[in-house]
Order: C-alpha cells, then structure tokens, then sequence
C-alpha cells in the first residue's frame, strides 16, 4: 500500500543528512570522522563475531519492531513493549528453570516461546483495555506499565524467583536452550563466542508471518481500517475495542518471543534489566521502515550495526552519539515529506504523511 | 498510617508535586493549542542538564535556570516545527524528541564532566538549611524562589488564557483552527508560540529537579513528563484540575518514599505506587473530560 | 431586441464599474487536487460587486459560487487571474488582508470557536487590548450599539456552542460589519448560502439587513440556491454552471425577477423538480424500524427528546427540519454511535436499544453517514477494502475464511464502479483521492449493497446527496428507491425539502430535537415551513 511508504530518495537524503550530523558531532568531540566509522565498522561487520553480535542484536530488535508494527497498523503507539519483555522474561526463566533437568528441546522450546508470549501479552492487556474501554492514551499508560514492569520483576527476584545470593534466576537446563548458530555447522564457527542463535530464525519467520497477515488476512486488513479512521470503523460495524485489545495483546505477546533470544539463546537465566531498551529501538525501526517487509530487516540490522558499533567506539566518543543519530533519523524521516514540500514544492497528491496514522 | 499526615509529608508532597505542576503547564500550553506533546519527558531533561551546565560554567544558579529555559524551549520548538512545518505524527516525534534528549544529554554529560552517569554537584538558588524536621521542610520548600517560580507558571497561565490576546488565540487554535485562521489568527504562529511557553515550563521543571537533586544524574527525569501528561489529561486540560493532580501524584510518590523504609511492604511493590496512581487516574477516576477539539490535528 | 438589451445592460454595466465597483474579480481559475481527483472548481470567472448593489450568485451544488466569493474574500488562493479590492491588487491574498480592506465574508459552515463566548469570538484576530492586556468593554459597547441600530439579537456572553444556529450567524454577520466598517469607504459584505439553514422568519431578517446594507451604500454578495429570495432581493444576478459563468443580469435586468429562467439557466435540464412524489407505502405491512419516546444528547450532535417514530417495511420516511435541531443526534442513535438515555429502538423485530453499530449492522442496518469524513469512508485506505469496509468477511478465502479473496474484493469495487459509475476505476487507488461525489458514490455502492441476495432491511442516510452534482444525486436517488421497492425501510435525513418530497412517503418534522409533525408528501410548503419553525407559516414569514 502506498500510504505509509517511504521514499527511497527521501530516505537516502535523510541517511546523508544523518551522516552529516555524525560527522559534526565527532568533529566537535576531537575524533576524525573517518577513523570513528572505521572502528564502527570493524567492530561490527568488520570480523565474523562482530557479525555474530549484530544478529545476535537484530533478533530481538526485529521480533520487538514487530510488536510494535502489529499495534501501529492500529494506529496505536505500544510503548509498553519493553515491560512486556521484562515480564516474559522473568516469566521464561522462572517456568524454564523449573523444567527436568534432562528436558527435550522438543518440549522446552516450545513449551517457554508459549510461556513468553502468555506473559508478554498479559502484560499488555491493562494498557490494552484502558484504551479500549476508557480512551486511555497508550504511551502513557505503557510508560507507566514499563515502569511498574521493571519494579514487579525485581519484586519478584527478590521473592524467591533469584538463585540464592543472585539477581538472577536459576539456570536453565540444557534442553531449555537455544542453539548457538556456532553450534550449527562448520560454515558458521567463525561465528564463535557470540550469542547470535536460533531465535534469528524465529524473528525472521515473525517479521514474515506478520507482513502476511497484515496484508492478506482479514484481521490485519480490519485493523489498517481502525488504524486509518477509528470512527469511521466504528460506524462500518468494526468491533474496534475488540481490535483495539487484540492489537495492543497481540503486540505484547509477539514481544515476549524476545525471551527467546535473551533468556534461552544467551543468558540460560532470566534477571533485572535484560535487553532493557530493545522495545524502544525495535519502536523506532518500525517507525523508519513504515509498512516495508524489506525495510523493517534493514532497520533492524542498522539499529543492531549502530547498538554493537557503539560499543566499540565508546571507548572514543560517547555511545550515546548512537541514540542522538537514530532520534535525528527519526525526526528527519517523519518530518521529511512536510520539509521538502516547504522547501521544494508540493509532492504527489495521493501520497500522505509518511508517518503512520494520525 | 499517622505518618502520611505530618508536615513533612505535606512538605514532600509538594516538593515533589511541584516539577510536575510546572511540567503540566507545558504540557496545558501545548495541548490547547493542539500539538500533542510526549516530548515533556526529553524536554525535562535537556532543562535538568541545562540548569547544572549552566551553573557548573557560570558560577550562578540563576544563569542556570535562564539556560534550562533555553534548552527546554530550543527542544519544543525542534518538536513543533517537525510537527508544524514537517507534518510529523506528534507522537513519533515526540518519541524521537525523548531519544534525542536522553541520548544527547549523557554524551554532553560525558563531554562536560567525563562521567556516564552523574555531574558534580551544584548549589541550589538559595542554600537549603539542613534541619531535617517536617515544619523547617516546609519552610525552606515555601522560601525557596524555584517554588515561587513554579507557582508563578501556574499563575501565568491560568492568567494568559483568561486576559491576554496570545491566550485566547492559543485556545482557539487549539479547538477550532478553521475558525481561528478565517479570524485572521495564524495557526503555526501560535501553535508555535505555544510550544515554545510549553518549553518554558518544562524547562523549568528540569531544573527544578536538578537544583533539588544538586546535580544532574543520566534520565533523571523518569518518567515525570509522561506523569506530567497524565496529570493535564486527568485534569481535563484545565490548569487547575491539572495542578491538583499533579500533587496527588505528588502525594503517592512522597508516600512511596515513606513506605520505602517501612519492613511491612516490601519496596519493590511500594515503587509502583505513584505509577499505579497514574493509570488509575488515566482510566478515569478523578474524572473523563473532553480533550481541545483539533488536538493532535494538523 | 434582445440584441440591444445587452447592449444597453453593458452599457450601464461599465458605467458602474469605473464608478463603484469594489470588489472586481477576472479570469479568476481554480483547480482543486491533481491527477485523477482534481476538480476544475473556477473556470476564467470574472465578477464585479458594485456599492449599493445586492448581487446574487446563483448555482446548483459544485458550480463554483462559495469558491469564488472566498477568493474575492482572501481564503481561497486563486491558480490565474486578478483580483482587485478597491481598484487595487488584493496582495497578499489572505482573509487578513481583504479584511483590512474591507471585504468580509460570513461562510456556510459558521467560522466561530464554539468554546468561547460570542464576544471573545467577535474579538479574535483583532483584539482589542489595553496596557497589552485583553479589554472587552469598549469593543462590547460597540456591538452593542450596532445590534441596536440593525435589531439584531445575539446573546455574546455565553459559549457560542450554545447558542441557536440562527444565532450563530447573526454573530458571524455582526463580526463581519465589526471588521469591515472602517473608513467610511464602503464595505463588501459576502453572505455565503446564509438563509439554508435558517427558519423562514430568521432568513428574511439576514436578507432584509443584506437590502438594508446595500441601501447604505454597501455592496452585498449573496450565494444562495432559493431563487424566490433572489427574484425578492437581488438587483444583480449572476448563474454560473460548472465552474463558469453561464448568464449576468446586471441591474434593472427583468430577468433578475424571473426566478423560472434562472432556474433554467442554473440547473440546465436536470433539476429537482422532475422528481414526483412516490405512491403511497403500504402501511399495513410490518415495521422494521422504530424509535418509541428516544431522549439522547451530545455536546456535539445535539439532542433529541421524546421522539418516536416508525419504518414499514418498503417505506421511505424523511426527517426534515432546520438544520441543527436534533437531526444530528437522531442519526446517531438511530445508527447505535449515540447511546439513548430514554427509550427503545427496534430494528426488524429486536430490541436494539443498547446494541452498537456492528449488531445493528448484523441485523440488516445499512448507514450512510450524514459527516462522510468522520464516519463513511477512510481516505488512506484502497478503494477496494473502502467497498467493503466492515465487510470483508463477504469476500473471504482461505483456512477458516480468516484470508482477503483478492480478486472476489476488486470484483466487488469494478461492480460497485459499473453500477455507479465511478471513476476512475482502479480498486488500489486511495479512497481519499477520488471526487466528492465519487467517494459519496462508493459509500452509497457498499451500503446499498445486497448481502447474500438480501437488501438491507432499513437503510439510514443523512444528506445522501450533499455536494454531488445533479447526475449523481439522481442515481443515488434511484438507488435508494429501488431499495424501498424491493421491501426495505429508509429513513432519510435531508436538508433538502425537494429531494425529501420526491422521495418520501412520509415526511417527520423535527424542532428543538422532537417529533412536531408527521406530514404526507404532498403537503404543501407552507405546511412543512409552519411545522419547521413553529406557530406562524411559511408565507407569513416571508411577508
């Protein structure tokens, strides 16, 4: 569909632009642009655990931009996507600890992926229902939802859910975990030591399943219908609060997957702040990539390229450019298609704001 | 339970309250005038930090609170000119503008004082005595002049929009932008005006947490500007309900820090307090109301 | 004859011309949208409002006629041509502007702030202050003053949102005159369509005070579609058609009397009166719809109190009234997106009073929404999925017919388009970005529609014509007759009183949000206009 795409020329100029900004606030710090990216690079793609790493990111960022896309088409903003991975989390690791020590994968895998999604989905339900119900603004009552999330997991840790003497918990057993990509076969043992696992096929398989439905099924063409005008659904015999519930639910179930990645494939044990932060990021590649399969892969592995590069360049320059750059990719793109008709003249008639609803 | 009603609760309450107060004001000017605004949060901080780099350079509080001002108004107006002139979803943008905030805020904070996480500490506008009992509490939260200005914001809006030719403009826009343009108001220009009052206030309120804290720690402002948000539509838009709720909000997070101490809830439960409050609030309890009718259209 | 005529009109045209026009508009072009949708809305017009001269603008919907006067008043930015205010380029082209010089323009849809008082209202843009703070008193002393020498009543004190609609305009026309009357040069006073929604009595006020305007030396346009008032009040008319002027008739001119001739050359051949009442419905057959003593409110659809009503199966009831009493609030309850305080709604047979629009829907429902942008149709969506907004289930596949039938969709919208014709046909272009009157034709497609070979059981539609030209309005006419034909209700809600006429059985009048009468077809105008405005008759009013 047209109306969320986006411009490759316009894209293209906001990368440059973006990069431009890069440039000038290295210059400012005293680094040479050009060393910076380079260390940017070589920590990333530049060796095959750098490569391993950025998979390893891109997992759960691209299940978490997922998430966040299935409650956009509604014309919703999950916000609360980050405590419903904390609760799944908490959720996996404590069912998964509790599993016989010599479990089946055939069991385990899929017995904790249901386990995270239960949980994560629950944990959206109060957002989902004041929204519904009352007309509650969902980033609020996400934020807040983040926030009670990250207090009632480490309720929960301190309570007896935390080994002894830890903030985590108990370790999984051997069948709970996912394999690591390096586990696989020779072809990927340059791979080694980082976490990147199986997950990755989970979110690719996600990312997949979800631009189908959206686009073919009549469930995802009915919430681009709630998305595009809530009253007009409304007076079209669209049970909205039902839609409204099961987008935020479903969001937030999807968004419990990451446990996949986090608890099973690198950890072995759920604790406080694990992949703290992915919801926002997976937020703001939804955000970028407007309603594109391909686009939403690529936000992911920029975002996942800019959150392992960052590492590798702190010990030059603030990480934290990172986040200044993704905000300023965001602005530049949200506000592109209004800034270049002041600028250059008015656009194609049909195309409307290149941000999702309004 | 008799410890909620002491002076130093009612003290607590207030000092506490009185950042969200002044936040919500900003959040009142913004949203009158039809821009949603989510980037409280990030403004807050970029006030919070402006207010201690400020101080920290110059050696006075008071050029401080003239940079927190700044900052917060240079950010508000980042987010209603990407809205205004850009045609953004205020939401995205405000989301961007928080990211922004939270991100450019510790790589200044890196830059000025080399740490990740907290700046040197700097004196407040006036010394604070450090007699901890309830009454000399309130006193020196009733003496210090960041209150006097927090009440000033509150004055000064409910004052704009009754008396003043901007504040009648601004609530046109907000309800009917149609009629208001066909009026001869322009909308941008007001809306902008608006944002930029919002920045003024939500400034403020970032440096009022930062000369109450003595320093500027990374996200300091946790979630106010959201909590702010949730106190202007609990509030009904109106800047006195919303004062009001901001300092019930005020009230359960200072007897979040009461209980905090307290064996017999465990903190972890008591930390949700003040956010359990707020959904409450946002599901309707202190009252429904009807938001500016071109809210969040442009 | 006919020859010299012209000439001498032109004659005298010119002469007033180099004397007063004020306001002179020519080879004004205006073109709305691009590509597929865009409208040629102005088409080489010219204009010229001359002081001391009613000048009528004559038209049926979509000519063009409130497009030019708002390029003439500033709002509407035109693509050619000139406009001049006083023998000067208007620069810039903005309401501002023109107001500065003296041209002001009351609009259709109020442009007031219904949040504020009246006087805050008459106050913004320009307002009066004092050591730079508001201050009311000397612009309150100032209305005062002009609403006792014009006998206008307007309460300016409370929240406009509260007052009449009648009301309402009379604060729009004094804001006007406020803004304009400065200088002593003359005034241009625009009155767009200002008597459509008002009471007979409240509309000869407005059209009085327009001849009164006039005689003090102003120059007065006046859109309007009732040609009786034209033929009354205007010295000048000119028709247009399309987006181009079709005649003039300058001062003096006989045909400005002859309301007949200029219907004929405003409308062509496709006017409303070739429409003729339907045969009376059978009563005796069942009742698929009925409200019994309905109270309901909202803030901003208004309220209805106490109305009862009921829809025969095969019968068309229309709802008149002046705009803004009640007609909104009944809509909305009747289609389940107001819930009633008091009261029962029956639709075939249940009980549907707490029912929301979906189980409404569910049991034979079909809505066209009086507001199509709020409630019909979604402009970012396809054109396909808008065909079958609601009801994409009709066109299922798949496991668990959870899937879109892809082609099943786009057949339904190249069939709506065929029996419609509506263009352009392309099933994936955005709803938005089709006409007016083609999204009104894709609304009425997919609500008309049959469901499994079943028509809707009662088809509720608000203005079902607005704003289409009259081609259009004829076919989704005959569209909703054929529904009443085939044994369905309709209930229709129109402004329209000849398109009510031709297609009612049964005419309900609403006032002040209840039931007033419940007239037959056939009744005469002055009959529907004593019930509309109550106590005296429609002629009375107009004497």
């Amino acid at each position: 569909m047209s109306h969320r795409s986006r411009s490759p020329a316009r894209l293209l100029v906001a990368l440059l632009l973006v990069c431009l900004a890069f440039d000038l606030i290295v210059l400012g710090w005293g680094e040479t642009p050009s060393a910076i990216a380079r260390r940017l690079f070589s920590g990333t793609w530049g060796t095959p655990y750098g490569i391993g790493q950025v998979l390893f990111k891109a997992t759960s960022i691209a299940i978490a931009a997922v998430a966040a896309r299935i409650a956009l088409r509604a014309g919703l903003f999950n916000i609360g996507v980050d405590g419903s991975i904390a609760v799944a989390a908490i959720a996996v690791g404590a069912v998964g600890a509790k599993l016989p020590p010599d479990v089946s994968p055939l069991v385990a895998w899929p017995l904790l992926a249901i386990v995270g999604f239960v949980a994560g989905g629950l944990w959206a339900m109060p957002a989902a229902v004041l929204r519904a119900r009352f007309g509650a603004h969902e980033v609020i009552s996400g934020i807040m939802l983040n926030k009670i999330a990250s207090s009632f997991v480490g309720y929960l840790l301190v309570r007896g859910l935390a080994e002894e003497a830890s903030v985590h918990t108990r370790a999984l057993p051997r069948g709970a975990l996912l394999t690591r990509l390096d586990h696989l076969g020779a072809m990927f043992h340059g791979l080694r030591g980082s976490a990147v696992n199986v997950a990755l096929l989970v979110a690719a398989v996600v990312v997949l399943a979800w631009s189908f439905v959206a686009r073919r099924s009549i469930f995802g063409r009915e919430l681009a219908a709630v998305g595009a005008s809530p009253s007009v659904a409304e007076a079209s015999g669209l049970p909205i609060a039902r839609h409204i519930i099961l987008a935020l639910g479903l969001s937030g179930a999807v968004a419990g997957l990451t446990a996949l990645n986090d608890v099973m494939g690198y950890k072995g044990y759920a604790e406080e702040g694990l992949s703290a932060g992915v919801g926002f990021t997976g937020l703001a590649a939804a955000l970028l990539a407007g309603e594109s399969t391909i686009g939403l892969f690529a936000a992911a592995l920029l975002f996942a390229t800019l959150s392992q590069g960052g590492l590798s360049i702190n010990a030059r320059i603030p990480m934290d450019v990172v986040d200044v750059i993704v905000a300023l990719l965001i602005l530049l793109v949200s506000s592109g298609e209004g800034l270049s008709r002041a600028l250059l003249g008015p656009p194609a008639p049909a195309a409307k704001g290149p941000t999702s609803p309004r | 339970m008799s410890r909620l009603f002491t002076l130093a609760f009612l003290a607590q309450s207030l000092r506490i309250g009185l950042p969200y107060l002044a936040a919500a004001m900003g959040g009142i000017w913004s949203e009158r005038a039809g821009v949603v605004n989510v980037a409280l949060e990030g403004t807050m901080l970029v006030g919070a930090l402006g207010a201690v780099i400020g101080t920290t350079t110059s050696g006075s509080p008071w050029i401080g609170l003239l940079c927190a001002l700044v900052a917060g108004v240079v950010l508000q107006l980042v987010h209603g000119l990407a809205v205004l002139r850009g045609h953004a979803n205020a939401i995205v943008s405000g989301i961007a503008i928080n990211l922004l905030a939270a991100g450019g805020t510790r790589f200044l904070l890196r830059s000025f004082y080399d740490s990740a996480s907290n700046s040197p500490s700097i004196p407040s506008l006036v010394r604070r005595s450090s007699d901890a009992s309830g009454s000399a509490l309130l006193a020196s939260t009733l003496l210090d002049p960041s209150t006097w200005l927090v009440v000033t914001c509150i004055a000064v809006t409910v004052f704009a929009f009754s008396r003043t030719r901007f504040g009648l403009r601004v609530l046109a826009v907000g309800e009917s932008p149609a009629a208001a343009e066909n009026a001869g108001v322009s909308i941008d220009r007001t809306r902008l005006g608006a944002v930029v009052c919002a920045g003024l206030c939500a400034g403020m309120a970032g440096a009022w947490l930062a000369f109450d804290q003595h320093q500027f720690s990374s996200g300091m402002s946790g979630g106010r500007g959201f909590i702010a948000l949730a106190a202007v539509i609990a509030g009904g838009w109106r800047p006195g309900r919303a004062a009001f709720a901001c300092l019930v909000f005020g009230a359960a997070e200072a007897a979040q820090i009461l209980f905090q101490d307290q064996h017999w809830v465990p903190h972890h439960l008591v930390q949700m307090l003040p956010y359990v409050v707020t959904l409450i609030a946002l599901a309707g309890v202190i009252g429904r109301s009807r938001p500016p009718a071109a809210l969040g259209r442009n | 004859m006919k020859a010299m005529q012209a000439m001498k009109a032109m004659q005298a045209m010119q002469a007033m011309q180099a004397m007063d026009a004020l306001v002179e508009l020519s080879a004004v072009t205006k073109t709305f949208g691009s590509g597929a949708g865009a409208v040629r809305a102005l088409d080489d017009v010219g204009l010229v409002l001359r002081a001391g001269s009613v000048h009528a603008i004559v038209g049926e919907n979509g000519a063009g006629k409130s497009t030019l006067l708002k390029v003439a008043a500033g709002v509407v930015v035109a693509d050619g041509g000139r406009v001049d205010v006083f023998g000067t380029p208007l620069v810039p082209a903005t309401p501002r502007e023109a107001i500065r010089r003296g041209v002001g323009m009351v609009h259709q849809h109020f442009m007031l702030v219904p949040t504020l008082t009246g006087l805050q209202n008459l106050a913004l843009g320009f307002e009066p202050t004092k050591h730079g703070l508001l201050d009311f008193a000397p612009l309150a002393a100032q209305v005062a003053a002009l609403q006792k020498e014009l006998d206008l009543p307007v309460r300016i004190d409370v929240p406009v949102g509260t007052l009449s609609v009648g009301e309402q305009q009379r604060l729009e026309i004094l804001r006007v005159l406020l803004r304009v009357a400065g200088g002593g040069r003359g005034r241009v006073v625009i009155l767009d369509e200002p008597t459509a929604v008002l009471a007979p009595s409240e509309a000869a006020m407005v059209l009085e005070l327009a001849r009164r305007l006039a005689r003090e030396g102003a120059a007065v346009a006046l859109v309007t579609h009732r040609l009786d008032e034209v033929a009354k009040f205007a010295d000048e008319v000119t028709t247009m058609r399309r987006g181009r002027v079709v005649a003039h008739h300058p001062p003096g001119d006989a045909a400005v009397r002859d309301a007949a001739l200029l219907a004929q050359e405003a409308l062509g051949d496709t006017g409303v009166s070739t429409m003729s009442p339907p045969q009376a419905a059978d009563e005796s057959s069942p009742v698929v719809f009925a409200m019994e003593e309905v109270d309901a409110e909202d803030e901003a659809a208004g309220r209805i109190t106490g109305v009862t009503l009921r829809v025969h199966a095969g019968e068309i009831v229309g709802i008149a009234g002046v705009e803004g009493n009640g007609q909104r609030a009944l809509e909305l309850v009747a289609a389940g997106l107001l819930r009633p305080s008091r009261g029962r709604i029956e639709l075939d047979g249940a009980d549907v009073t707490r029912m929301l629009v979906r189980e409404r829907r569910a049991r034979g429902l079909a809505f066209i929404a009086g507001d199509r942008h709020r409630y019909g149709l979604a402009e970012e969506l396809p054109a396909a999925d808008v065909i079958r907004l609601g009801g994409l289930g009709e066109v299922s596949t798949g496991p668990g017919a959870s899937l879109v039938d892809e082609r099943a969709l786009e057949r339904a919208f190249t069939d709506a388009a065929a029996a419609f014709d509506i263009r352009p046909i392309d099933a994936s272009l955005a709803a938005g970005a089709f006409s007016g009157g083609n999204q009104q034709k894709i609304v009425v497609a997919r609500e008309l529609r049959t469901r499994r070979g079943a028509v809707p059981r009662l088809v509720l539609a608000a203005h079902p014509t607005r704003g289409v030209d009259a081609r259009v309005a004829r076919m989704i006419r005959d569209a909703l007759t054929s529904v009443a034909a085939r044994g369905g209700g309709l209930l229709i809600i129109s402004s329209d009183l000849a398109e009510l006429r031709a297609l009612s059985h049964r005419i309900v009048v609403l006032r002040g949000g209840t039931v007033v009468a419940e007239l037959r077809a056939d009744a005469s105008d002055d009959q529907l206009g004593a019930a509309m405005m109550g106590g005296e008759t429609g002629r009375e009013a107009h004497a």
